[in-house]
């Protein structure tokens, strides 16, 4: 084959090539938990769990008390240290990094309880979690207001319309302790959302909060899809994962035993007999 | 070498007052959680109280018991009374910090305003010297180790063969946990303060005698040292305490060998740096992490 | 009694400026920092070997090194030390152990300074502490009782710095996340923030301004020694920085007006209980009673933190009845 030819096959292959690349990327997970196991003090709290998850898809991870779950969130989200395993975020390895770095680069993680700075109020709750603003600095807070106080307007703006989103709106300048727990939560998620994240993981957002709130987060978390933002979701009320997550992933003491639509694990014997034995 | 030896016997003296201060200070905080800072000062009013018991012709030794029983009243008082309500107040452990402080304060200036900045002495016989290899010891330090070594066994006994020992380590585990199986924790924790003011005044007048005699500032000296053993040993854990106690209290003997004396408290602080650098969770690790004390 | 007055404002000036800098470390940030008085020391000391001259011309004391340089270089290096010796304490116990366990290393550090300088006869004169400091501003020629006046003069100047210092941080988007680390570590992780980074930084802010107040301290009274700064002291500024309202600003300089002015000085003018030690123990015995008072019936202090509000509109303040008349119309 001439050069020439190489060339004009080379012209006519790109399209396909983009086409592939893209299709490729598409199939990228935007998370991938890869052979994850942690220990405490000889118990094994997680082993080698595997899962994926996929840009702008919803995903439950759920199982008994105990199965688990939440220490793998914490291993996911850089609070817990796994003792083999990697944790992959778009495209880098989170496991050994320092635990504010999942967070950066937009994977942010809320609390199953107090997760809520409480004597700050909502609104400064919110903007703590903006990344990079400016005056965050040393060298930024000593140059005054002057040379912050542009991109923070910018920010409470940013900030009253997740608010407003969530209908939060009036309690902006309420401290958070002075909330319902189910506001608190919703305060989570808006402050999360501040974050500009690629990926939430959320540890039981609708445990405790009175059903009126809890079809709210519902509402708000299915809106996040929409936005193209993933979510990993820790949750007991499985009619909320039925509804919300197109895979789940069912735990039990620290491994995967299922992993599939939430019909389709539901009637599996050994799912049931996981639940039914442990809890009660 | 000669000279390691004999200091081993001091260190040995030194260690046996730290087994059951530290011992104590541990218990208190896997009762409740609550870092007692104002445990050395505890000590000194402890260690004056004997004094007071000898000075009123009572004998060295039972006013070693009586001063124990005194700290270990006060000590259940304290926490009855001063430190519980703040929990169940919801003061943080940060709050709770800051008023054993306040405490201390209190207790170590009452001391002072009593009977003065000037130390003051326990009667000591001037009796013979016991020589073990290069080492040799008095007749009182003898009986400190024997203390030392007794209250340690004891605790060891309790913890393990009794029922009440096993409630306080299921206390010290996870109090709601102890609390909803039937554990007495309120009671349990009461012991738990009770025993760890009669250590801890048990321990003052060990080393009033140790040092031949008394000041209102002995407590602060000894807490760094309390400290360092309870961090080496693992916060929290009892028996890493007892080790923790042996190293540091043999260390600072052997250390005065090596550096000059005024800074044999430094070698403590020197073991307390390293392991907080290299192993902050101490040797027994166990209870740091489920508390979330160091992680 | 003029010349006591300049003593009593001199020592209320440091005092606010000192519970400033504790209040950014335990008001802000959370941080216990129970070995404070060590950095005051720190910069006493540094301005003392900044200022004495070489050893060998102070043939009556001992210290290891020392120069002398004209105001305001030694108290620049007071700062330059407080901030690095924040630096490094905060490194070895601010790692991965609870607050209050933090707060214990930080007490066991400020003793063991103490004995450090105390025992070693050569580093610093030991327990006989060094004298004979020079006073600053040596070309101003006023009147001895002028001369007082103007340094406390040039003093509450730094106290006005060091409060726009403080008003700027606090205020700004660091200050709150300050406050965030201090309400919720695990939350201002999980949000992004370096805990470490933030923590350290209160360290060595705090440290320089602590050195800060240790340095004017010095020049003033002319003398420095372990006694001086015992760990006691470093209460007395966490009860200014309680009883006047932590993260308040206004507040805590009230507080150390009270407690280290009137509390702590003023009692020297109030005719002698007779046995000065039992003054000084009765002091500090008050003085824990009224931390443990406040933190039973007022833990935010007399003048509480304040919360922050922003501006509805960004630029323009409309007024509250305008916004609610907006608000029901589209509602």
């Amino acid at each position: 084959m001439t050069p020439v030819a190489d060339g004009v096959v080379a012209e006519v292959e790109r399209p396909a090539a983009a086409a592939a690349a893209v299709a490729s990327h598409r199939t990228e997970p935007l998370l991938a938990v890869e052979e994850v196991s942690v220990a405490f003090g000889g118990l094994r709290a997680v082993d080698r769990l595997s899962f994926e998850v996929d840009p702008g898809t919803i995903v439950g991870l759920i199982g008994p008390n105990g199965a688990g779950k939440s220490t793998a969130l914490k291993i996911i989200g850089g609070e817990v240290r796994p003792t083999s395993g990697r944790v992959r975020f778009d495209g880098t390895d989170l496991v050994g990094t320092a635990p504010h770095e999942a967070a950066r680069r937009g994977l942010v993680r809320t609390f199953q309880l107090g997760g809520e700075f409480g004597r700050l109020t909502v609104m400064e709750n919110l903007l703590v979690a903006v990344p990079g603003m400016k005056g965050q600095s040393l060298l930024g807070a000593l140059a005054g207001k002057r040379f912050w106080r542009a991109s923070q307007d910018a920010e409470v703006r940013r900030a009253r319309d997740i608010l407003s989103g969530l209908q939060l709106r009036d309690k902006e300048d309420a401290y958070a302790s002075d909330l319902s727990g189910g506001q608190r939560k919703l305060v989570e998620i808006a402050r999360a959302l501040m974050a500009r994240p690629k990926m939430l993981l959320l540890d039981e957002p609708m445990a405790g909060v009175n059903r009126s709130l809890a079809r709210r987060i519902e509402e708000t978390l299915s809106s996040l899809r929409a936005e193209g933002i993933a979510l990993l979701l820790v949750e007991h009320e499985l009619g909320s994962v039925e509804r919300l997550c197109e895979r789940v992933v069912v735990m039990a003491s620290g491994s995967k035993i299922a992993e599939g639509d939430m019909s389709e694990v539901r009637s599996r014997d050994d799912v049931l007999s996981a639940y039914l034995g442990r809890r009660r | 070498m000669n000279q390691v030896l004999s200091s081993l016997g001091f260190g040995i003296v030194t260690a046996s007052i730290l087994l059951p201060a530290a011992i104590g200070f541990t218990l208190q905080f896997s009762a409740t959680n609550v870092l007692n800072i104002g445990f050395g000062s505890q000590m000194t009013l402890a260690a004056f109280i004997g004094y007071v018991c000898t000075s009123h012709g009572i004998g060295l030794w039972y006013a070693l018991v009586l001063a124990g029983v005194f700290g270990g009243v006060t000590s259940l008082l304290l926490n009855r009374f001063l430190l519980t309500p703040f929990m169940r107040r919801g003061t943080t452990f940060f709050g709770m910090i800051v008023i054993t402080i306040a405490l201390s304060l209190v207790l170590e200036y009452t001391i002072e305003a009593i009977w003065g900045p000037v130390s003051v002495f326990y009667p000591l016989s001037t009796g013979g010297i016991v020589h073990v290899g290069a080492m040799s010891f008095t007749a009182e330090q003898l009986v400190i180790i024997g203390i030392g070594v007794a209250l340690a066994l004891a605790t060891h006994a309790m913890l393990r063969y009794t029922r009440t020992g096993k409630a306080m380590r299921a206390v010290a585990g996870n109090a709601p946990l102890a609390r909803a199986s039937g554990v007495p924790a309120q009671r349990i924790v009461d012991l738990a303060w009770l025993l760890s003011g009669f250590m801890g005044g048990a321990a003052g007048v060990m080393l009033g005698i140790s040092l031949a005699s008394v000041s209102f500032t002995m407590g602060d000296t000894m807490l760094i040292e309390i400290i360092a053993a309870a961090v080496l040993g693992g916060v929290g854990q009892v028996y890493g305490a007892m080790l923790g106690s042996v190293v540091i209290g043999v260390l600072l003997e052997e250390s005065a060998v090596v550096l000059s004396g005024a800074y044999a408290p430094i070698s403590a602080f020197v073991v307390l740096v390293i392991v907080l650098l290299i192993r902050p969770t101490g040797l027994f690790a166990g209870t740091a992490k489920a508390k979330g004390v160091a992680a | 009694m003029s010349y006591y007055l300049t003593v009593m404002a001199m020592y209320i000036l440091i005092g606010i400026i000192a519970a400033w800098g504790l209040n950014l470390q335990f008001g802000e940030t959370g941080v216990l920092n129970f070995a404070y008085v060590m950095f005051i020391a720190a910069g006493a000391y540094t301005t003392a070997v900044f200022t004495l001259g070489h050893p060998s011309a102070n043939g009556t004391q001992q210290y290891f090194w020392g120069t002398h340089l004209p105001f305001p270089i030694p108290w620049i290096a007071s700062m330059a030390v407080g901030a690095v010796l924040g630096v490094l304490v905060g490194l070895v116990s601010l790692r991965r152990l609870r607050g209050d366990y933090q707060a214990m290393v930080m007490l066991v550090v400020s003793l063991i300074a103490t004995y450090l300088v105390s025992a070693n006869t050569g580093f610093l004169n030991g327990q006989t502490g060094l004298a004979l400091i020079p006073a600053p501003f040596g070309s101003v020629h006023l009147s001895e009782l002028n001369y007082r006046w103007f340094f406390v003069a040039v003093t509450a100047v730094v106290a006005l710095l060091v409060f726009d210092v403080m008003r700027r941080i606090t205020g700004s988007p660091l200050g709150r996340t300050m406050r965030a680390v201090r309400e919720n570590e695990a939350a201002a992780v999980a949000l992004g923030t370096n805990v470490v980074k933030i923590r350290l930084l209160t360290m060595a802010v705090g440290g320089a301004i602590a050195a800060l107040a240790g340095a004017i301290e010095v020049q003033f009274i002319g003398a420095w020694s372990p006694a001086g700064w015992t760990y006691p002291e470093t209460f007395g500024l966490f009860a200014a920085v309680l009883v006047g309202g932590r993260g308040n600003l206004g507040g805590v300089a009230l507080g150390a007006f009270l407690v280290q002015g009137l509390f702590l000085e003023g009692t020297v003018l109030l005719p002698s209980l007779g046995n000065p030690d039992l003054v000084g123990a009765v002091q500090w015995i008050t003085m824990g009673v009224m931390i443990m008072l406040f933190m039973w019936f007022r833990p935010r202090g007399v003048l509480p933190e304040r919360r922050r509000r922003f501006a509805t509109e960004a630029r323009s303040r409309v007024p509250l009845l305008l916004v609610r008349a907006q608000r029901d119309a589209r509602g």
